[in-house]
C-alpha cells in the first residue's frame, strides 16, 4: 500500500494498577476495573477474556481514552495516555468494535467513512492529501480486507454483518496503526463468518506487524488468536500467562470453571468437561462480597476463610504465568483427559 | 440473531434522499402536491383570484356555488374563493413564523443536549419540563392583548413554547446516535464536537426534524385559524380563514354551506401536513417491530398442499415439508422451504444453523406463533398424531403449556415487566389446573425450587427487572414446566447468558429432562451446546434441513458438506494462530437462494447436477438423512 | 413514588412564576399601559399621569410584579382595568363552567379513546382502519368548526339541544346536562381520537413483545393476555399521552366556550384580550396553570401506580 501517512514505531502498551469507576446516581459509583495491570508487547497478540461485568470492555475504553480513570497509568511506549483526549492521542492505537451494524454511519458511503480518518489526520498534521491519494488509499485498504473497489461508493445498509466488520477493520487500519484493539470484534458474527474475520485478522497482523489486544468472552476464539491470555473477573486479573498454559493448565479456580463451562464441539471432551464440572459441586451463585476478599470466593469450590478476608495478589504461579489465588499451590492437578484435534494435528505454532 | 427479516443486507436498496423517498409514495405525492398547489395559489392570489376579496355586492349575498362564484358568496356578497386565497396568505405566513421559531430553538438545543449530555442536558430538560406545562393559550392571549393583536408575535411565541416537544424528540434521537459505535470511532479520530454533530448526528436527525416540523406546522395552522376565529387577528374586513368560519357562524341557519369552504380548507391543509409528517416518519423510520411496522395480510397456504399423508412412525413431533412465508414491504418471501424432521419422546433434538437458516422460525411455526405477517404456506406439523398447522385456536390454546411449552432467547424480555415473578408463575400454574390461590402459590414455590432458584419466597416477590438474566431464564423454565409438557421448545435458551451461567442452565435442563422424560427441541447456533445436551441433531441451511442424525453419527462423520464445513469453521478445529477452514461467502438470504442445492455456491464438492433439480432428503440409514447427492464423496474426505 | 409527587409539586412553583413573569414582563417592555387603555384616546396627559400614580404604574416593573405576587399569595389577583371588578372573584364564579366542560371531556376522551384504541388493536381489520382514518380526521378538523357543525345539526335542524348558553347545575341539573352535551362532544373529538390512536399503536407494540408470545406459548388464556398483561403494559405510555392531551384541551376550551357562549374562563380571557385587560388574562393564566398542575399530579399518581419501577424505588 502506498504510504499515505507516516507510521510510528511499534511500542509496548502498558497498563498499571488501573482503576475505573462509573458514577451511578449521586456520589456513588460502581467500580468496573479494580487495579488491573497488563502489557501488550510490540507485535504480540494478547487476549483479554472475561464474562459480563468482568470489566473487559471498560478496560478497552480506558485504553482508548473513553472511560474515567480513578487511578493507575496507561502508557504506549513512553507516551502516557492517561489525560490525552481526541486529537492529542497517538493514532497508533485503533479499535474494531463488536456491533457491525452500529459501527458504520448509515448516512455516509463507505468511501466517506474510510476517508474520514485520513482527513482528520491531515487536519492534525497539516499535511493534506489529494483526493486521488485518499481514494487510492481507500482502494488499497479495501483490497487488503478482501472487498472490491466498488464498495467505496455504497452505503452500509447494502452489506452483511461480516462485510461490515471488514469495513470496520479497514477503517481502523487505514492510518497504519501499530496496535489494534478488538473489542468483541467477532462476537456478533456467525460461526462461518467469524472464521473468515479471524483469518483476516491473523493475516493482517502478520503482514503489518500489528500488536493485538483481543477482548472477548469466548474462550475458544481467544485461545485461537492470542499468544498471551489475561483472565478478568469482576474488574480484577485472576490469571495471566501464555495462551497455551492458561488454556491447557489453568491454575486459578475461576479459569478452570470458565474452561469447564465452555462447551466444546467434541462429544467425548465435552462429556469429560461436564462430568468434571458436576463433580466439583459448585456452590450456587450468590451475591458476592467485595472489598478485601477474593471476588471469586463465593463461587469457588476451594475457598477457605482466608479467601473471604484477604484479597489475593497476582503472583508467580507454580507452572508459569501469574495467578491471583491463595491456594494456587494446593489445587488438584488439571488435565484434559481427551485429546483434541489440535493435538492430533501437531503441536501449536 | 434470529431476526433474519430485519437484516438490511437482504434487500439491498440504494439510500435515497428523504424527499425522493416521500414522493415515491402515493400519500407523499398527494399531500405534497396539494400543499405546493395551495401555497402557490395563495401566493399568487393577487394574480389569479377571480375577484377582489373586499368587494361587496349586497345584491348577491349568500349565494351557493355557481359559474361566477365557484365557492359562492358570503353575507356581504363577497367572493368566497377569493377571500380564501387571500386569507390563506396570512395563515401560511403565520405558520412559517411559528415553524421558524420552533426549529431555531428546538434543533440546536435538542442536538446539543442529546449529544453533550451531562449538566447542560439536565438543565435544558428541566426547563423543557416546565415549559411543556405552560398553558400556551393564555400566553398567546396575553401576547395578543399586549401587542395589539399581532399574530406574528403570537406565532413566534407559540414556536418558542412549542419547541420543547420537538426538542425532546431530537434530544432522544441524538442520545441514541451518540451511543452508536461510529460516533465513538469519530471521537477516537479526534474530530471536534462540532464536526461530529454536523457530520454524524444532524444527518440522522433529519427525519425527525422534518416529521416534527410538519406536525407543528399543522398545529400552527390550527392555532392561527382559531385565534382569527376569535377575532384576535387582523380586524375585519381583512380575509382570514378563521374569520370566515366566524362570519359563516352568524348565518348558520340560513346559509350552512358557508361553513364548508373555509372549515374544509383548514381541515384539508392540517390533514395534508399531518399525513405528510406521517409519511416522512414511515419512510425514515427503522423497522421497529418484527413485522417491519407493517400490518399485512398473511400469506396464503398453497392449495396443492392440502393433502397430507398420515404420519408414519411413532415420533412425538413430526415436521413434514413445512414451508413458511413472510409478507414484507417487498413482497412475499419464502423463509422455510419444505422443512422436515422427527423428534421422539425423551429425545433432545438440536436444531442447528447460522442466522438466516430459519431455525427460530421453525420453532415458532411449530407452536403456531409466527409474527402477524408470517404464515405456513405448506406442509404439516404432526404432534402426537395431530396436525398443528390445521388446529383451531382453541385446540392450540389447549396444547400450549400443557403439552408443548416454550422458553426463548431473551429471558428478561420473556417476563412481563409489570407483574411480580410469583404472580406470573401463579397465573400460568392456575391456567393449567384449577388449584386454589394458596395451592397455586405452593406449586410456584415447588417449581422455583425445582429450577434451583435460591430463596423462592423472596424471589417470588421480585419484579423481572430486579433479577439477573440467568435467574430470569430459570424463572422462564419454571413457567414452561408448570404444565408438565411433553415437548419443550427452547429457542437459543442460553445465547444471551454468560458461559458459566449457560453451563448451569444447560445442566438444569438436562436434569429436568431426565426427571420428566419430556422431549426437547433445542434451537442453537453453537455446536458445543449440541455436543453437551442433544441426542439428535438437525442441521438447517437457507430454510431447509440439510442433515438429521443422532449426535454420535454427526460428530463422527458429517454426511452433508455444509455440516462438515460449519464444524470445521470453529476456531477449536484449527491449531492456534493458523487459518481456520472458513466457508467462503455468506448464507443467501430468503428471496435470493439459488435453485437446486442451496449450498452449491459455497460447496467444494458441487458439480453440474447439484444445480439441476431441488435436492431431496436422502435416507442414509435408519436414523440418518442428508440433502446431498454426493455424500459418498464426503465420506472419503478427511 | 412519594418523591415523584414531591418533585412535581416543587416544579409547580417555578411554573407559576414563569407564566406570570412572561405575561408581566411582556407588558412592561411594550409601550402603552393600563392608564392609556382605561382612559382611551381622549385622555389628557394630566389625567394619564394622575391615573398612573393611582395605579402605581410609575414603579419599576419588578416592584409592581412583587406587589402582584404578594397579592397573589393571598388569593388577590388584582382588579380588572376595564370593569374594576376583583379578578379572583370573577374567576371563581366562572371556574365551575370551565370545569363542567373540561372534566367530562377528559373522562370521555380517556374512556372512549382507550376502549376504541384497544378494540381496534386486538381486532384489527375494518375497525383498525376506521380508527386510523377517524383519528386523522380528529387531528385535522378544528374543534370550533366541529362545534358549529354540531350546532347546525342538533340545535338548528333537529332542535334537540340548545345552541348556546349555560345553565347552572344547582338550578337545573337537566338544563346543565343539555347545555354541556354539545360543547363536550365538540371538544372530545380530538381527545378521543388522539387517545385512541396512541392506545392502538401502543397495544399493537405490546402484542408483539416477547413476553406476550411467552405467555401465549405457555398456555395463558388469550383473555388474560389481553386484559391483564397487554392492557396493563400499554397503560403506561397511554397515561402519559393522556396528560398531554388534557393539557392541550385547555386551548380547545377557549375556542369552544366562545362558540357556545359559555361564561367560563376561556370566554373571559378572550374578552379580556379584546379589551387589553391584562390583569384578567394574568388571573386566567394562574388558574389554567393550576389546572395543568392538577392534571400532572393525577397523571404522575396513575403512572406511579402502573409502573412497578417507580413504585419499587
Amino acid at each position: 500500500m502506498k504510504a499515505a501517512t507516516t507510521a510510528g514505531e511499534a511500542a509496548e502498551l502498558t497498563v498499571s494498577d488501573l482503576v475505573v469507576d462509573y458514577p451511578i446516581g449521586w456520589r456513588r459509583h460502581r467500580r468496573a476495573v479494580d487495579g488491573v495491570s497488563l502489557s501488550v508487547p510490540a507485535g504480540r497478540a494478547v487476549g483479554l477474556v472475561g464474562e459480563s461485568g468482568s470489566g473487559k470492555s471498560s478496560l478497552a475504553k480506558a485504553v482508548l481514552g473513553m472511560a474515567p480513570l480513578s487511578a493507575g497509568r496507561i502508557a504506549y511506549g513512553t507516551t502516557v495516555l492517561n489525560d490525552l483526549r481526541g486529537a492529542a492521542r497517538p493514532q497508533d492505537i485503533q479499535v474494531v468494535f463488536q456491533d457491525p451494524y452500529s459501527s458504520l454511519d448509515p448516512t455516509k458511503t463507505i468511501g466517506y467513512t474510510l476517508q474520514e480518518p485520513l482527513r482528520a489526520h491531515s487536519a492534525r498534521t497539516g499535511r493534506s492529501l489529494s483526493r486521488a491519494e485518499r481514494e487510492e488509499s481507500v482502494r488499497a485498504m479495501l483490497a487488503k480486507v478482501g472487498l472490491p473497489a466498488e464498495t467505496a461508493g455504497r452505503y452500509p445498509s447494502q452489506f452483511s454483518g461480516g462485510q461490515r466488520q471488514r469495513i470496520s477493520i479497514a477503517r481502523a487500519l487505514i492510518l497504519q496503526p501499530r496496535l489494534l484493539i478488538c473489542d468483541e470484534a467477532v462476537s456478533a458474527l456467525d460461526l462461518s463468518i467469524q472464521a473468515q474475520i479471524l483469518n483476516l485478522l491473523l493475516e493482517l497482523q502478520a503482514e503489518l506487524g500489528l500488536s493485538l489486544l483481543f477482548i472477548t468472552h469466548d474462550l475458544s476464539v481467544v485461545n485461537h488468536i492470542a499468544e498471551d491470555l489475561v483472565v478478568l473477573f469482576r474488574g480484577r486479573v485472576m490469571e495471566t500467562g501464555s495462551a497455551e498454559l492458561v488454556y491447557r493448565q489453568p491454575q486459578h479456580p475461576y479459569t478452570r470453571q470458565l474452561v469447564m463451562s465452555a462447551p466444546t464441539q467434541d462429544l467425548e471432551a465435552q462429556r469429560a468437561r461436564r462430568e468434571r464440572r458436576e463433580a466439583l459441586a459448585l456452590p450456587p451463585a450468590r451475591p458476592a462480597p467485595l472489598g478485601e476478599a477474593c471476588p471469586f470466593a463465593h463461587r469457588c469450590a476451594f475457598a477457605v476463610e482466608r479467601c473471604r478476608n484477604e484479597r489475593p495478589l497476582l503472583r508467580d504461579a507454580p507452572l508459569g504465568g501469574q495467578v491471583a489465588c491463595h491456594r494456587a499451590d494446593e489445587l488438584p492437578p488439571w488435565s484434559e483427559e481427551h485429546t483434541q484435534p489440535r493435538e492430533a494435528s501437531g503441536s501449536p505454532a | 440473531m434470529s431476526d433474519l427479516l430485519s437484516t438490511p443486507a437482504e434487500f439491498p436498496v440504494r439510500r435515497r434522499g428523504v424527499l425522493r423517498a416521500v414522493l415515491a409514495t402515493a400519500r407523499g405525492r398527494i399531500t405534497a402536491g396539494f400543499l405546493v398547489l395551495l401555497f402557490a395559489c395563495c401566493l399568487l392570489a393577487p394574480v389569479i383570484a377571480p375577484a377582489d376579496p373586499l368587494h361587496q355586492n349586497l345584491r348577491e349575498i349568500l349565494q351557493t356555488p355557481s359559474g361566477a362564484h365557484w365557492l359562492g358568496t358570503d353575507n356581504l356578497g363577497r367572493d368566497v374563493l377569493s377571500r380564501l386565497l387571500y386569507g390563506g396568505r396570512s395563515s401560511i405566513v403565520a405558520m412559517l413564523e411559528g415553524v421558524a421559531a420552533q426549529v431555531a430553538v428546538a434543533v440546536p438545543l435538542g442536538v446539543a443536549a442529546g449529544y453533550l449530555g451531562g449538566r447542560f442536558d439536565r438543565i435544558v430538560m428541566r426547563l423543557a419540563d416546565i415549559v411543556m406545562s405552560v398553558p400556551v393559550i393564555v400566553i398567546l392571549l396575553a401576547i395578543l392583548a399586549i401587542f395589539d393583536h399581532s399574530i406574528a408575535v403570537a406565532m413566534i411565541t407559540l414556536g418558542v413554547l412549542g419547541a420543547s416537544g420537538m426538542m425532546r424528540i431530537i434530544r432522544g434521537t441524538a442520545m441514541t446516535i451518540r451511543q452508536e459505535l461510529y460516533v465513538s470511532a469519530a471521537e477516537l479520530l479526534g474530530l471536534s464536537r462540532t464536526q461530529i454533530i454536523f457530520r454524524h448526528i444532524l444527518p440522522r436527525c433529519r427525519g425527525v426534524i422534518i416529521v416534527q416540523t410538519s406536525l407543528f406546522a399543522a398545529l400552527a395552522i390550527g392555532i392561527q385559524t382559531g385565534l382569527t376565529f376569535l377575532g384576535l387577528g387582523p380586524p375585519p374586513p381583512a380575509a382570514t380563514w378563521g374569520g370566515m368560519v366566524n362570519e359563516a357562524a352568524t348565518t348558520l341557519s340560513t346559509a350552512p354551506w358557508l361553513l364548508v369552504p373555509s372549515g374544509g380548507l383548514i381541515a384539508l391543509t392540517v390533514l395534508a401536513l399531518g399525513v405528510l409528517g406521517d409519511t416522512v416518519r414511515d419512510v425514515t423510520a427503522q423497522s421497529h417491530t418484527s413485522s417491519g411496522g407493517l400490518r399485512v395480510k398473511s400469506a396464503k397456504r398453497r392449495p396443492d398442499a392440502a393433502q397430507v399423508s398420515v404420519p408414519e412412525g411413532t415420533a412425538l413431533l413430526s415436521v413434514r415439508d413445512l414451508s413458511v412465508s413472510f409478507l414484507t414491504p417487498r413482497g412475499e418471501v419464502e423463509v422455510l422451504s419444505g422443512v422436515s424432521f422427527d423428534l421422539d419422546a425423551g429425545q433432545t433434538l438440536g436444531l442447528v444453523g447460522e442466522s438466516g437458516s430459519g431455525k427460530s422460525v421453525t420453532a415458532r411455526a411449530v407452536l403456531a406463533l409466527l409474527e402477524a405477517n408470517g404464515a405456513v404456506t405448506g406442509g404439516s406439523v404432526i404432534f402426537d398424531g395431530r396436525d398443528l398447522t390445521r388446529a383451531t385456536r382453541k385446540e392450540l390454546a389447549a396444547l400450549r403449556g400443557t403439552r408443548i411449552a416454550l422458553i426463548s432467547q431473551e429471558p428478561m424480555a420473556a417476563l412481563d415487566p409489570s407483574f411480580r415473578i410469583g404472580s406470573q408463575l401463579s397465573e400460568i400454574v392456575r391456567s393449567h389446573t384449577d388449584l386454589s390461590r394458596e395451592a397455586a402459590h405452593r406449586r410456584v414455590l415447588e417449581l422455583m425450587e425445582m429450577v434451583e432458584l435460591p430463596d423462592p419466597e423472596e424471589m417470588a416477590k421480585r419484579y423481572p427487572f430486579q433479577i439477573s438474566g440467568g435467574m430470569a431464564q430459570r424463572v422462564a423454565i419454571a413457567a414452561a414446566l408448570a404444565g408438565s409438557p411433553d415437548l419443550l421448545i427452547a429457542d437459543e435458551p442460553t445465547t444471551a447468558l454468560d458461559v458459566t451461567v449457560q453451563a448451569d442452565v444447560l445442566a438444569l435442563l438436562r436434569r429436568l429432562q431426565r426427571e420428566t422424560g419430556m422431549a426437547v427441541l433445542l434451537v442453537t447456533h453453537d455446536w458445543g451446546v449440541v455436543a453437551d445436551s442433544c441426542t439428535h441433531v438437525a442441521v438447517m441451511y437457507a430454510g431447509q434441513v440439510v442433515e438429521q442424525a443422532p449426535v454420535e453419527q454427526v460428530f463422527g462423520a458429517p454426511a452433508h458438506p455444509y455440516t462438515a464445513a460449519l464444524m470445521a469453521s470453529s476456531p477449536e478445529k484449527a491449531p492456534r494462530r493458523t487459518p481456520i477452514d472458513a466457508i467462503a461467502g455468506a448464507v443467501p438470504p430468503p428471496g435470493t437462494r439459488p435453485d437446486g442445492c442451496r449450498f452449491r455456491d459455497r460447496c467444494a464438492l458441487s458439480a453440474a447436477d447439484c444445480a439441476e433439480t431441488d435436492i431431496p432428503l436422502v435416507r442414509l440409514n435408519e436414523e440418518r438423512v442428508s440433502r446431498c447427492i454426493r455424500t459418498e464423496l464426503l465420506q472419503v474426505q478427511p | 413514588m412519594g418523591r415523584l409527587i414531591v418533585h412535581r409539586v416543587a416544579m409547580s412553583i417555578p411554573l407559576l412564576l414563569i407564566v406570570s413573569l412572561i405575561i408581566f414582563g411582556l407588558e412592561a417592555v411594550v409601550p402603552g399601559d393600563a392608564a392609556s387603555t382605561i382612559l382611551g384616546q381622549n385622555a389628557t396627559p394630566e389625567s394619564l399621569a394622575a391615573l398612573r400614580v393611582q395605579l402605581g404604574l410609575n414603579d419599576p416593573w419588578i416592584v409592581r410584579y412583587g406587589h402582584w405576587l404578594g397579592g397573589a399569595l393571598h388569593a388577590d389577583l388584582g382588579t380588572s382595568i376595564i370593569s374594576g371588578v376583583d379578578v379572583t372573584s370573577s374567576l371563581n364564579s366562572r371556574l365551575a363552567v370551565t370545569l363542567s366542560l373540561l372534566v367530562p371531556t377528559m373522562l370521555l376522551s380517556a374512556v372512549a379513546g382507550i376502549a376504541l384504541g384497544f378494540a381496534s388493536a386486538v381486532r384489527g381489520g375494518i375497525l383498525g382502519r376506521f380508527i386510523d382514518v377517524v383519528s386523522l380526521f380528529g387531528f385535522a378538523v378544528p374543534s370550533f368548526w366541529i362545534a358549529l357543525i354540531l350546532v347546525t345539526f342538533f340545535a338548528v335542524h333537529l332542535n334537540l339541544l340548545p345552541a348556546t348558553g349555560y345553565q347552572d347545575f344547582a338550578t337545573s341539573p337537566t338544563g346543565w346536562l343539555k347545555s354541556i352535551i354539545l360543547p363536550v362532544l365538540a371538544l372530545s373529538l380530538q381527545g378521543i381520537t388522539s387517545v385512541a390512536k396512541q392506545t392502538r399503536d401502543t397495544v399493537m407494540e405490546v402484542l408483539e413483545t416477547d413476553y406476550v408470545k411467552f405467555l401465549r406459548a405457555n398456555g395463558v388464556s388469550e383473555r388474560s393476555v389481553r386484559y391483564r398483561h397487554v392492557l396493563r403494559n400499554a397503560a403506561i405510555p397511554v397515561v402519559t399521552s393522556l396528560g398531554l392531551v388534557s393539557v392541550g384541551m385547555l386551548s380547545g376550551a377557549v375556542f369552544i366556550e366562545n362558540v357556545f357562549v359559555l361564561p367560563g374562563l376561556g370566554s373571559l380571557a378572550t374578552q379580556a384580550t379584546l379589551d387589553h385587560d391584562v390583569p384578567v388574562i394574568l388571573g386566567v393564566g394562574v388558574f389554567f396553570t393550576l389546572c395543568v398542575i392538577a392534571i400532572n399530579l393525577v397523571i404522575d399518581f396513575a403512572y406511579g401506580l402502573l409502573n412497578p419501577k417507580v413504585r419499587v424505588s
